[in-house]
C-alpha cells in the first residue's frame, strides 16, 4: 500500500473515531479533547489534499482558536453534578435497526452503480504554489465575500463581548 | 437515540458539522482543479469562528442567571 493510502486511513479512521466518541463521552472535558482530535485529523486530510494554507488555517484557527474558547468555558461553567440526562432514549433499537436498512440501502445503490463513477485524474497543477492560488482568488474573485466576513467577524467580537460581561448589578 | 441535553456539546456538534462540509469543499476543490473550493472553506472557517464566540457568550450570559446548561431546563419563552 502506497504511504499515501496509509495516511489517508490513519487520518480517516481518526477523525471518524475521534468525532464519534467525542458525542458519546459523559464528561464534557473528554468531549472537547476528542474534538480537537478530531480537528487535527481534518487538518491532515486537507494536507493530504494539497490544501496547505488550509491545514495551516484549521489548525490556528479551530484547533487553537475555537477549541481554547469551548474550553475556557467549559471551565467557567463549571459544574459538579454531572448532567444526567437520559442519554440512550428507549426506542434505540428500533432507530438502531432503522439506521441499518438505511446504510444497507445506501451500500447496496453505490455497489450498483460502481461503474459509473468517472472521477477524472486530479490535476497536478493545483499542488504548486497553493497559498498564492487561495490569496489570488480571495482577493480578486471573492474581495465581497471577504469584506462581508471581516464586517461579519467585528460584529461577532462586539457581540461576543457585550454577551460576556458581566453587568453591574 | 442519543439525546445530549447539555448545550455546550451541541455546539461542538455543530463545529463537526461544519467541518464535515469543509472536507467536502476541499477535496471537490481538488477534484476539478479550481481553488475556488478552498476560498469557500476558509469563510465557512471564518463564520463558525464567529458563532462559536457568540453562541458560548450567549451559554455563559444565560448561565450567570439560571447556573444551567441543560436545554430542557432552558424554556423561559414557553407558555
Amino acid at each position: 500500500m502506497v504511504l499515501a493510502n496509509v495516511l489517508f486511513y490513519f487520518f480517516a479512521l481518526l477523525a471518524v473515531g475521534s468525532a464519534a466518541l467525542m458525542i458519546t463521552r459523559k464528561n464534557i472535558v473528554h468531549a472537547a479533547v476528542f474534538l480537537v482530535t478530531t480537528l487535527l485529523a481534518t487538518a491532515g486530510i486537507f494536507l493530504q489534499l494539497e490544501a496547505e494554507f488550509l491545514f495551516v488555517v484549521q489548525i490556528l484557527v479551530y484547533a487553537g482558536g475555537i477549541m481554547v474558547l469551548f474550553v475556557f468555558v467549559i471551565m467557567l461553567v463549571n459544574l459538579d453534578i454531572e448532567v444526567r440526562a437520559v442519554r440512550f432514549n428507549g426506542q434505540w433499537k428500533v432507530a438502531g435497526a432503522l439506521a441499518f436498512v438505511l446504510a444497507m440501502q445506501v451500500l447496496t445503490a453505490l455497489w450498483l452503480g460502481r461503474k459509473t463513477f468517472h472521477l477524472p485524474a486530479p490535476p497536478t497543477a493545483l499542488a504548486a504554489r497553493n497559498t498564492e492560488a487561495v490569496a489570488d482568488a480571495l482577493f480578486s474573485h471573492f474581495m465581497l465575500a471577504f469584506e462581508v466576513a471581516s464586517i461579519l467577524l467585528l460584529v461577532a467580537m462586539i457581540g461576543a463581548v457585550v454577551m460576556g460581561k458581566r453587568r453591574a448589578e | 437515540m442519543l439525546t445530549r441535553r447539555n448545550v455546550i456539546i451541541m455546539l461542538m456538534s455543530i463545529e463537526l458539522i461544519l467541518n464535515a462540509v469543509n472536507i467536502n469543499l476541499v477535496a471537490f476543490s481538488r477534484l476539478y482543479g479550481s481553488v475556488d473550493g478552498q476560498v469557500f472553506a476558509i469563510f465557512v472557517i471564518a463564520d463558525a469562528a464567529a458563532e462559536a464566540a457568540v453562541g458560548l457568550g450567549i451559554i455563559l450570559a444565560f448561565f450567570r442567571n439560571r447556573k444551567t446548561i441543560h436545554a430542557d431546563e432552558m424554556q423561559l419563552l414557553k407558555w
